[in-house]
């Protein structure tokens, strides 16, 4: 074979994997990979949507650091986060268990709780807020049953507004992570449960000791997960409350929204952005070292 | 033998009640009159309005809405399909520099907020006049359901033994024949949930849609429900109509086809 011959065919073989990808990637670039860039170039504009953006240097940031809403909606960020890395994960572990030790009804149990995560959010989303509404939702229900006290003003009062709209996506989305745990628990060694239980170890000492540690690549998963999800929240918030009452239910990414879309403030919601997907990069690149040091699977 | 009844099954029908239980509020509300929902807003209805539904669909416009959602569903399922079944395959069978990149960024574009990239695709769009314009809609879903799309169908790629590919090669198949007369034949499963998943997100998605398509007449049903509340503020017996017929395309396939629904969507996000 010349060589001119099996160069070509080498340039050929080399090409192929970047012909088959080219769609994809030019999409992407398109839509998401050239937007980043210009998410990032915007950041360090004054821009109105309009005229030309008019660099400013760090002036957009120097803003954020004294915008009180970032703050406001970054601490309501954080506490979004707390309710899902607790609640829901509980709630689907518990499941989990339970389903895996009965004999029948498995998939009955998994797809029934399942079914919320697959609905449209704008239906669940509104469906709570009847849920929450004070004249027709579940204040009713506690009054005929002479639990008035329990009944409150659900998104309304501002003390518990955010945990209830966290409520309500919590609801719509845990029987995801019970799958997640199921799939974690098909791949457990049963012999060293059963050898624990022979020894004479108590349930709780058995899930506790024995069957928690062997989850752990799944626990890391949906922790990965829902951290990024969380610093992502938007759906539950901007259909239930839009941010209020006052500021109690905004969230970095409703507030970036609002910049955006209502605000003409394209440059500062850059800015907020940014900061958002830099707490997302943060929490892939830890996530990242945690598995390099060989901590799970 | 009479079998023990397990103690499980009682927390498990609470949490089931806890899951279903507002899917069953908003089907009971569905049928009721305005009046009893006035007077009985949670309990069942006592008498059944089905004309409850024609009224949302028809005040509604649910049929230019239906008709929007599966033009840009049926579109995104034939640009995934194509493009991220050919980049699966270069990343599961063929060895070239930077696939591990690629990965890397592929993964990237998962994990990040959609609000980082937001702002500039609005005004690339307004200069591009895709604003307002189902190919825009179509466009944005195709690249933000693609890499999820990818890994599964890498997944299913990388189990495709090499030896069957050689022997399709000795056999004098090109590198396109082995990919359209070998590998998709081989995995028309894979597609089949690929196509269930992006319906799924494209028939539920709003945050894109809300924000670049302005015209009723465009709107996809998520979008159309969304402005069919702020309409009808609290006649809650009609927006529950809605609620369930947005809903109910989704439920009904998800009703027949759950496990490949469920296993798609978890085992994507496991493997990537």
């Amino acid at each position: 074979m010349s060589v001119a011959k099996h160069s070509k065919q080498h340039w050929k073989k080399s090409l192929f994997p970047w012909l088959l990808l080219a769609p994809s990637l030019l999409l992407l670039l398109f839509v998401v990979g050239g937007p980043i860039i210009g998410t990032i170039f915007l950041s360090f504009t004054d821009w109105d949507g309009i005229k030309a953006p008019s660099f400013v240097g760090l002036e957009n940031f120097s803003r954020l650091i004294h915008d009180k809403t970032f703050y406001i909606a970054l601490a309501n960020n954080i506490k979004w986060m707390a309710i899902f890395l607790t609640i829901p994960v509980i709630m689907a572990l518990i499941v989990a268990l339970l389903i895996s030790k009965i004999a029948r009804g498995k998939l009955f149990y998994r797809t029934v709780t399942f079914i919320p995560y697959i609905l449209s959010t704008v239906v669940t989303a509104k469906l709570w807020s009847l849920i929450y509404n004070p004249f027709s939702g579940v204040n009713t229900a506690l009054e005929d049953w002479g639990l008035d006290f329990l009944a409150q003003s659900w998104i309304g009062d501002s003390a518990i507004a955010l945990f209830s709209v966290a409520f309500a996506d919590l609801w719509h989305f845990w029987g995801f992570l019970v799958v997640l745990f199921l799939m974690g628990m098909q791949q457990l060694d049963k012999s060293i449960e059963e050898a624990a239980v022979v020894e004479g170890a108590g349930r709780l000492r058995v899930f506790w000791h024995v069957t928690l540690p062997q989850l752990r690549p799944t626990l890391v998963l949906i922790y990965m997960l829902l951290i990024i999800w969380s610093f992502a929240a938007f759906d539950y918030v901007y259909i239930m409350t839009q941010g209020g009452p006052g500021k109690s239910t905004e969230l970095l990414a409703t507030y970036m929204y609002d910049l955006a879309i209502y605000n003409y403030q394209p440059g500062y919601a850059s800015t907020v952005a940014l900061t958002m997907g830099l707490f997302a990069g943060l929490v892939i690149i830890g996530f990242r070292f945690i598995q390099k040091k060989g901590w799970d699977v | 033998m009479l079998k023990r009844f397990d103690w499980r099954h009682i927390p498990l029908l609470l949490f089931t009640a806890f899951a279903i239980g507002p899917l069953v509020l908003i089907f009971s509300n569905s049928l009721k009159s305005k009046e009893e929902f006035g007077e009985n807003p949670l309990g069942f209805p006592k008498e059944l309005h089905f004309e409850n539904f024609a009224e949302a669909w028809v005040v509604g416009g649910y049929g230019q809405a239906f008709t929007n959602s599966l033009i840009v569903a049926v579109s995104c399922i034939v640009i995934i399909c194509i493009s991220a079944s050919l980049a699966a395959y270069a990343l599961a069978k063929v060895r070239f520099r930077f696939s591990n990149s690629i990965l890397g960024f592929l993964l990237l574009v998962m994990s990040i907020p959609m609000g980082l990239f937001l702002v500039p695709l609005f005004y690339v769009y307004q200069n591009l006049g895709l604003m307002d314009s189902l190919l825009g809609i179509i466009i944005i879903y195709s690249a933000i359901f693609l890499p999820f799309n990818i890994f599964l169908l890498r997944s299913f790629f990388v189990s495709i033994p090499d030896e069957l590919l050689d022997s399709a090669r000795v056999d004098g198949c090109n590198e396109f024949q082995i990919l359209t007369k070998v590998v998709f034949p081989l995995a028309l499963p894979a597609f089949l949930t690929v196509m269930l998943l992006v319906g799924l997100w494209t028939w539920n998605e709003f945050f894109f849609a809300n924000a670049f398509l302005q015209t009723e007449e465009l709107k996809t049903v998520a979008t159309k429900y969304l402005a069919f509340t702020g309409r009808f503020g609290n006649d809650w017996r009609l927006i529950s109509a809605a609620g369930v017929i947005t809903v109910m395309p989704i439920l009904l396939l998800f009703v027949f086809l759950q496990r490949k629904f469920i296993e798609g969507l978890t085992e994507g996000s496991v493997k990537g």
